[in-house]
């Protein structure tokens, strides 16, 4: 998905085909996909609480950009990963997608099941 | 609160020896309550920085999301990672560690 940086196509076709290979995974347990304004194109979560992870996970992934790109030399984010007490989750930022995954950790940091 | 640290790094030489033996470039431990750097490999302009920006705003910012969305939950950990390096950040109570790979 990070290739072809110079405008790459992300037709729904490319979405549907992230999306099944996604929920594939073993352990997964929610994927949202946006666009490059944050608005998700197909997610399986419920609706409200689609809107709440895109608000808030893309405005943590724009500070994140930002913070890289101050740093010397000057950098591209290609994975963020949060690691929560009960779950995962995995954003993967495009040049006009988002994709972001719920997963159970697979660490052995905190077995607190939720 | 520094000589505490240093004590739990000096205990712990064998864990530090080992996230520094391989494909690490360096490590910052910062101070919550002072907001100072306890600890580092960097030069202090490199540790300020991630100081400053990672632990202070991003940590905060990202633990203010998973709380938003649930409570109960909390950030225990969280990588950052790009084309040429990873940034590993262990939020703790007093101290925050980052770990540049």
């Amino acid at each position: 998905m990070q290739e072809a940086e110079t405008d790459p196509k992300r037709t729904k076709s490319y979405v549907e085909e992230v999306f099944r290979k996604v929920q594939e995974k073993p352990g997964v347990e929610d994927i949202l996909i946006m666009n490059h304004s944050g608005v998700p194109v197909k997610t399986s979560m419920d609706r409200q609480e689609g809107l709440q992870y895109a608000c808030l996970y893309d405005n943590l992934r724009e500070k994140c950009q930002a913070f890289l790109s101050k740093m010397e030399p000057a950098q591209n984010l290609t994975l963020l990963r949060v690691r929560t007490k009960y779950h995962e989750v995995l954003i993967t930022p495009d040049a006009k997608i988002t994709v972001l995954v719920v997963q159970n950790a697979k660490d052995t940091f905190l077995n607190i099941k939720g | 609160m520094n000589r505490i640290l240093e004590k739990v790094i000096h205990q712990n030489g064998t864990i530090v020896d080992r996230i520094l033996s391989e494909h690490t470039i360096g490590y910052v431990v910062s101070d919550n309550t002072a907001n100072a750097v306890a600890e580092t490999s960097f030069d202090n302009t490199s540790a300020q920085a991630i100081l400053k920006h990672l632990h202070g705003l991003l940590v905060s910012t990202c633990q203010s999301v998973v709380r938003d969305i649930d409570p109960s939950n909390k950030l225990c950990f969280m990588r950052l990672g790009t084309r040429k390096f990873e940034y590993l950040v262990a939020p703790e109570e007093y101290f925050t560690i980052t770990v540049v790979q």
